[in-house]
């Protein structure tokens, strides 16, 4: 372990993790729970960006059909996460509406959740006088809704600092301001960044949005888009929505959680770029989604808000994340980019760990090879 | 009111200048504008119009003629005539919450909610009190001075018992006399700035402001009337009660900004007014991305300004406590002169004389009452960020606690996640985690609208509010169907 100790504070290891979020994390965990060395590097702070100003929905019902045993999985870590980290994580499994407002949107919910119940989704739905008996705060003139126990979510603020905490105790290295400058691939990877160069015999890419910008240094090119999600949040209110609440259409999360506040997002999306650093509000989207939030929860309507806030959200094509090799380069591996990323993260970043140890993970990721939008040689 | 949509901002256009907050300054910036035949919105967050300063009765309410209330009534009333304008849209109880663009404003209220495009806009909203915890100061029967003089002055409410007043700066003098006038037993005043250096601003006020000093003397006379031990360099160290304030400890304040417990003092007390100094509500400022500087001169973190009173984002002017502490006087200087900026009319030369005069003396008055060291009178125990109940304790013990960023703190302690958004902790914890006020600024959580909570059904009755965009749907399984 010293020896370890020593090669990482040289700024070498076995394995060089770039980004600091939930993915990265959970890699980092993986592979030093297993006794590799592992520097994780990260361009500001970690965990400040998707993983931190995420709302905190750990949601089933909200996901692809053909990702719901992957979330259900990610779920077998977070169900014993707070012991493993020995922190209080906000975690709670009560379980989550899905709402539809129109008749359209009630056929679409019956339609998805049929799939999503073949994929192992424990669900039902609910006529609206079942409903309104088990959820009278939501609007009585709510079309059509599923229930399921699985939903639930976590205080992304209290999941960080536990996370940390845990990979350092491992021994991993976790280096902040280190913006990558350079990647060099020869028969060791070297990683040149504003904090210095760091050597590894694999680099694992789990940058987020930011993952396209380091995989074109190594000439891969990575289709990654940018949403701009907003969230609002309420002041502490009686406690009454014990679940969380999704949209047929996916246009709207809401949940209650510890402290009494109320958590409004949807994706609504706010004004910025990668390349502006802006994260701005876009005051019209914003009220639209508040108004959402009103029509579906009228009880909201005297709530304050306290604050609205912006975050990045990096995007495939197929809104299916990254995980596997990246395409012409046997030790360069990328994890990156699930919608709902705070839910499929714990498994993602896992898998990707397993991936790097035994090339064997032990869920099938072949959906989620990077290649699959690459035209660069494999 | 008729809808108001406009065009963009033009500063050559009919577009209203809009003034957010109605106290001296805004009020006095409002009546030049309208003499200078120029639309104006005021906007406030208050039922009636007059800021702190100004602070009238309720129509229809009176008190007790024994209940001398200071409220500089005449001058009051000849500032608000200008609400009979014509040229005057006053939109009172109504929140600027943002500025979807640099010269719009989002406002919501129960009048109705909107963006209102000016050809300006002046940020005349106020200071704030800075806070400085100690054990026992979250009690009931602990108020602060600008709380206090609230009640006082907009409700006829005077304390009944013993009152200690407390703090550093002049609203000490100010709250006391205020209390002693209206006939409440102030028992002991402390202000924590050593006598001696008080001394040279009160100097060089004979000259510059001798209104002002005249005033102050008035008001100290009025408490040493009224019978108060008054107390130079003592802070309050403790407060003791268990449903309510029972009793006050003072201290001398050592060298190092901390209580010398070896010389305190406990005194009975039913109500202990603070008054630890005053700060520029900056919010509306960092919110528009206007170039912020530390002026310790100016009470704190203020608006970096042009000589027309213009900040760094071009049509937005900042005047009085909100860009630098200074009081009525030269708030309601600031407030004309940024309307003649406006107007493009020279601004007559006494007043610009009489605030160079005034402006000088407000910053030595400022500079006067900084302490050595920042007071310290916190313990572990002692809660620092109210909202989210966060102890001195908490905050030593979080992760993030020698991150040097209070951006980083708050990410993982909550502290300033609450109902103020860090206007009332964040100063002080920064402080009490040995940040220097450079490190502090610097690392502060970015400001995120809405300025000041608002419900959401008002938010969400924007009138003016463009089209939906929906987000985009994950449309993979009904691409199957």
């Amino acid at each position: 372990m010293n020896t370890a100790k020593a090669r990482t504070a040289a700024g070498q290891a076995d394995t060089i993790i770039v980004g600091g979020g939930i993915f990265g994390l959970f890699c980092a965990m993986t592979l030093a729970e297993a006794g590799k060395s592992v520097i994780l590097l990260d361009k500001g702070r970690i965990w400040a960006e998707a993983s931190a100003v995420n709302a905190g929905s750990l949601g089933v019902q909200n996901k692809l059909p053909a990702l719901i045993p992957y979330t259900l999985w990610s779920w077998d870590i977070w169900n014993t996460l707070s012991d493993r980290l020995g922190a209080d994580l906000g975690l709670r499994r009560n379980g989550g509406y899905k709402i539809a407002m129109t008749e359209d949107e009630a056929a679409r919910l019956g339609r998805v959740v049929s799939e999503q119940i073949d994929y192992g989704l424990d669900a039902q739905r609910l006529s609206p006088a079942a409903l309104r008996a088990q959820a009278p705060w939501i609007a009585p003139d709510c079309m059509a809704a599923t229930w399921s126990p699985q939903d639930g979510y976590a205080s992304p603020t209290r999941v960080g600092p536990a996370l940390r905490r845990k990979v350092e105790s491992l021994g991993v290295r976790i280096v902040e301001g280190a913006a990558v400058a350079a990647v060099e691939n020869g028969p060791d990877i070297r990683v040149l960044t504003t904090a210095g160069d760091f050597h590894g015999t694999e680099l694992a890419i789990t940058a987020g949005a930011w993952s396209a910008t380091i995989a074109a240094m190594l000439g891969v090119k990575i289709p990654i888009s940018l949403d701009v999600n907003m969230v609002s949040v309420t002041e502490p209110a009686r406690p009454t929505i014990e679940c969380i609440v999704t949209h047929a259409r996916g246009i709207l999360t809401l949940k209650q959680v510890a402290n009494g506040s109320c958590l409004i997002g949807g994706g609504w999306q706010g004004i910025g770029s990668i390349g502006d650093s802006r994260k701005d509000i876009d005051h019209d989207q914003l009220v639209h989604n508040l108004r959402l939030a009103m029509r579906v929860i009228p009880g909201l309507a005297p709530l304050n808000i306290l604050r609205s806030w912006a975050g990045y959200e990096g995007v495939t094509p197929d809104s299916y994340p990254y995980l596997g090799r990246l395409p012409g380069h046997d030790n360069v591996y990328l994890a990156a980019c699930a919608r709902g990323g705070f839910t499929l993260g714990p498994l993602m970043g896992t898998l990707l760990g397993e991936l790097i140890l035994t090339d064997r993970p032990s869920r099938p990721i072949t959906i989620f090879d990077p290649a699959r939008f690459s035209n660069a040689a494999a | 009111m008729a809808n108001p949509v406009f065009t963009p901002t033009n500063a050559n256009s009919d577009a209203p200048v809009i003034v957010i907050g109605a106290g001296p300054a805004g009020l006095a910036c409002a009546q030049e504008l309208v003499a200078g035949n120029r639309r104006v919105v005021l906007i406030d967050d208050n039922i009636q119009p007059g800021g702190q300063y100004f602070r009238q009765l309720p129509p229809g309410y009176s008190t007790a003629p024994r209940a001398r209330l200071m409220r500089d009534k005449a001058r009051y009333d000849d500032l608000a005539r200008v609400l009979d304008s014509p040229l005057l849209t006053h939109l009172p109880r109504t929140t600027a919450w943002s500025f979807p663009q640099p010269g719009t404003v989002a406002h919501a209220g129960p009048l109705g909610s909107g963006r209102i495009a000016g050809s300006a806009v002046v940020i005349a909203t106020g200071a704030q009190e800075r806070s400085m915890p100690f054990p026992g100061w979250t009690l009931p029967g602990v108020i602060s001075a600008g709380g206090c003089l609230n009640l006082a002055k907009a409700h006829g409410l005077v304390p009944e018992g013993r009152v200690v007043v407390a703090g550093n700066g002049p609203l000490v003098l100010v709250a006391a006399a205020t209390m002693a006038a209206a006939g409440a037993r102030v028992t002991t005043v402390a202000e924590a700035q050593q006598s001696r250096r008080l001394a040279g601003a009160a100097l060089s006020g004979v000259v510059a402001a001798p209104g002002i000093l005249a005033k102050a003397a008035q008001y100290r006379a009025q408490i040493l009337r009224a019978g108060a031990a008054w107390k130079t360099g003592w802070m309050v160290s403790r407060a003791h009660g268990d449903e309510t304030l029972r009793e006050v400890s003072i201290a001398p304040v050592g060298p190092d900004g901390r209580p010398d417990l070896t010389r305190e003092r406990t005194i009975p007390a039913d109500l202990l007014v603070l008054g630890y100094g005053l700060m520029p509500g900056s919010d509306a400022a960092r919110l528009l991305g206007c170039r912020m500087e530390l002026r310790p001169d100016l009470g704190g973190l203020v608006p970096v300004r042009g000589p027309d009173l213009q900040t760094s984002t071009a049509g937005v002017y900042a005047v009085g406590d909100g860009a630098g502490i200074g009081g009525v006087e030269v708030a309601l200087i600031e407030g004309r002169l940024a309307a003649h900026a406006i107007l493009g009319t020279p601004a007559p030369k006494q007043l610009a004389h009489r605030y160079r005069t005034l402006d000088r003396f407000r910053r030595a008055l400022n500079s006067a009452y900084v302490l050595p060291t920042p007071l310290r009178a916190a313990d572990d125990d002692t809660i620092i960020c109210r909202c989210e109940e966060l102890r001195l304790r908490d905050l030593k013990a979080d992760g993030n606690a020698a991150s040097g960023s209070l951006n980083t703190l708050k990410t993982s302690s909550r502290l300033g996640m609450g109902r103020c958004q860090g206007r009332n902790c964040l100063h002080t914890a920064a402080g009490l985690l040995g940040l220097s006020p450079e490190t502090m600024v610097e690392t502060m959580p970015r400001f995120r609208p809405p300025l000041r909570p608002v419900p959401l059904a008002r938010l969400a009755a924007d009138r003016d509010a463009g089209p939906a965009r929906e987000p985009d749907e994950i449309i993979l399984s009904e691409a199957k169907d």
